[in-house]
């Protein structure tokens, strides 16, 4: 589904990412930790073609993702803030990028129904616009915008950071759900190890921009995990 | 503990990312700074001589007192729009060990650095040098001027009070419009006359200095009674900006889904210009761009340096287009990433950023036709211009945004905001306005008027029939520098 080859992001002098080949199949969980640093962000932008690779390129479906705008069509993301448009309330945003990606509004609506509960009755019909909101509710919209597509890759950086307990059970619930039901590919960075070692059935960690594991989730990974990290 | 205050905001300036990054900015800005200032000199130096000029039975003591209300009034309406009020950049200090009147104390020394409060010494000081020395004597000149200063500083804290407690709302502009119209009207009509009461105080002035106590009083009197407010009302929830209220108009705007992702695009744009404030300030200036012309068609001289005519042409019909296109994609800053993550394709963003463009061009279009009054030369000029406006400068707009990489923050209004402008935006006017003249002058010249005006509509045409390619350059030339200007966008500050 994704592979990479030789890709590399040097920022001033210093090779943040350097990936000489990785490969993500077809309905693979793939969960990417590392410290703040280690270029889990680069990584992801570059998938999205945000930033100019340094070096090499990113396939998506055998299309360089640089190249062509193919991607667009079936990757839903969510990096940060910059992916909301803050002065719309939820309903429009919501509105707007089903309608890009060419749902029919009984579609969009069918979504906003069916994720009710995650919303907790703080995002619908508050007549907010999403610059209003807190941290947590923004991230909750852009999480669940990228998730409504029904896309084939679904790529989020952190997405349980900042939300609040009840709701990162509920997301990790969906998200596996989402697996099993769709076959969806997902690409999750995270810092909460327990949470990431649950959703993901594979975990690569990265170093100041290197791959140092790459490991298929065990009863063990966790501990493993726990032990790299601590004495880091 | 002023000390530190003031160090921090010399670095917030200088450290401030438009100093740092660009000099030739600063540079642009700095000169029109001091071109304005020598005005307001110059002004000010030939003071009595031009208030003898041109109301001749009167000294121009006597004229300037009776308008120096009049000026007071207008330095006030001008504060109001333009002068920012610094309270959010105490927030940092609120939670630490500082008492909330020394923070108090900060923002009123903070408000003293506003350019009004330096123009009396520009404006006035040379009058009370020179006429009012000479008249009455330099102690006298010395009290009139500390009254008038005084005066400036009173409306200064005034001002504070005020935009605490208004925001800036077209009602609120209408009702201080009327109520300055009002009190004009009364005076013409000698029914109840301000300037008359200006005239007693500033002759009273002369006579007896104490009357300098009045400024002097309710000066000290609106410090007391905003370090008070601001005391009782220092709390976060006073201070962030105001929730903002729910805005309908484009809601009913839905018609625009049925013209697909373009449609659904031009629509959250459309959401954008009315919801966010800097963008809200440049539509709200879209009447003056309109009455433009009116400083021009009256006046004979420019009857015959038409290439004007055709400048002005330009203007009047493409003011927002001019306005909001030199930020085209800057606009939407902010949310980039998500522009270029999602499932638009580029070609249909560049398209909508098209009509968005055009549409409201040929609407303003409309208001410009009565302009024939001035004669038909003016129609047909403008006329062309409209065709050279959606032809060749919207293209020309859509192409040269992709040079355009700074963020913009649009959470502050327009007015003497250069927050991510840069040299280019400048730069860029000049062949919007300047070429369309350039081409129409030498036919003129040479040719006569009909062919003129025919060469620069057809240009239009020329334009409006290719648009496609000229659309598929400027996509072109984004595609080569879109992670440059997706970099720039994320840079904050």
């Amino acid at each position: 589904m994704i592979k990479v080859e030789n890709l590399t992001k040097v920022y001033g002098g210093e090779t943040v990412l350097n990936i000489p080949a990785l490969t993500i199949t077809k309905g693979e969980s793939f969960g990417l930790v590392g410290n703040n640093g280690a270029g889990k962000t680069t990584f992801f932008r570059l998938i999205l073609d945000l930033i100019r690779a340094n070096s090499g390129t990113v396939l998506s479906k055998d299309i360089a993702s640089a190249s062509s705008e193919h991607w667009k069509d079936y990757t839903g993301s969510y990096l940060d803030e910059g992916f909301l448009i803050d002065y719309l309330t939820p309903e429009e945003y919501f509105q707007f990028v089903g309608k890009i990606n060419q749902l029919a509004q009984q579609e969009i609506d069918e979504f906003m129904i069916s994720f009710s509960d995650f919303f907790n009755n703080e995002i619908l019909g508050k007549k907010k616009y999403i610059r209003d909101l807190s941290k947590g509710n923004q991230k909750k919209i852009g999480i669940s915008a990228a998730i409504m597509t029904k896309p084939e890759i679904l790529i989020l950086d952190e997405p349980f950071s900042s939300l609040d307990p009840t709701t990162q059970f509920r997301l990790k619930k969906l998200l596996k759900e989402l697996q099993v039901e769709t076959q969806m590919t997902m690409l999750i960075s995270s810092h909460d190890l327990n949470h990431v070692t649950e959703v993901c059935k594979r975990i690569v960690v990265l170093h100041n921009g290197d791959i140092v594991h790459d490991l298929a989730t065990s009863k063990d990974t966790l501990a493993d995990l726990e032990a790299y990290f601590a004495v880091q | 503990m002023i000390k530190w205050f003031i160090q921090h905001q010399w670095k917030q300036e200088i450290r401030s990312s438009i100093w740092q990054k660009n000099v030739a900015l600063n540079i642009v800005i700095g000169f029109f700074m001091v071109i304005m200032m020598l005005y307001l000199l110059l002004l000010g130096v030939f003071l009595d001589r031009i208030l003898e000029d041109v109301v001749k039975d009167a000294n121009a003591d006597i004229t300037l007192s009776k308008i120096l209300i009049y000026y007071f009034i207008f330095t006030f309406l001008m504060r109001f729009f333009l002068q920012s009020l610094p309270a959010m950049e105490i927030i940092p200090y609120l939670h630490l060990r500082i008492k909330r009147s020394t923070i108090g104390w900060f923002i009123l020394f903070k408000s003293l650095s506003s350019f009004f409060n330096f123009i009396p010494f520009l404006l006035f000081m040379p009058f009370a040098l020179g006429y009012m020395t000479e008249e009455f004597s330099g102690f006298q000149a010395f009290v009139w001027f500390s009254s008038i200063f005084l005066f400036e500083l009173t409306s200064n804290f005034k001002l504070i009070y005020f935009k605490r407690k208004f925001t800036l709302n077209p009602k609120l502009i209408l009702l201080l419009i009327g109520g300055i119209a009002l009190l004009v009207a009364l005076d013409k009509f000698d029914l109840f006359s301000i300037s008359e009461i200006s005239l007693w105080y500033f002759t009273q002035l002369n006579t007896n200095w104490l009357w300098v106590l009045l400024p002097l009083i309710s000066t000290i009197f609106f410090v007391f009674w905003n370090l008070s407010m601001i005391r009782k009302n220092s709390y976060l929830d006073d201070l962030s900006p105001k929730k903002t209220e729910g805005e309908n108009l484009s809601a009913k705007l839905n018609l625009l889904q049925n013209f697909g992702k373009t449609g659904e695009l031009i629509l959250g744009e459309v959401k954008l210009i009315l919801r966010n404030k800097r963008s809200k300030s440049v539509a709200f200036l879209i009447p003056f761009f309109l009455l433009y012309g009116l400083f021009f068609y009256p006046q004979d001289m420019y009857e015959d340096a038409m290439g004007i005519l055709v400048f002005v042409g330009i203007f009047v019909t493409g003011g927002f287009l001019i306005a909001y296109g030199q930020y085209l994609m800057a606009w939407e800053s902010t949310h980039f990433d998500f522009i270029l993550s999602s499932n638009i394709g580029i070609q249909d963003y560049f398209k909508a950023k098209y009509f968005l463009l055009v549409i409201p061009t040929l609407i303003l279009y409309v208001f410009t036709i009565p302009y024939m009054y001035f004669g038909m030369k003016i129609f047909w000029i403008n006329f062309a211009a409209l065709f050279y406006n959606i032809g060749v400068n919207a293209p020309l707009l859509l192409f040269m945004a992709s040079f355009n990489k700074k963020r913009m923050d649009l959470s502050k209004g327009a007015m003497m905001n250069y927050q991510g402008v840069g040299v280019n935006n400048f730069v860029l006017v000049i062949p919007l306005l300047a070429v369309p003249a350039l081409i129409y002058w030498p036919v003129s010249v040479f040719f006569g008027f009909v062919p003129a005006v025919l060469t620069l509509g057809g240009l239009g045409v020329f334009g409006l029939l290719f648009n496609q390619s000229l659309i598929k350059m400027a996509v072109n030339n984004f595609n080569k520098k879109r992670y440059q200007i997706a970099e720039g966008y994320r840079q904050k500050g």
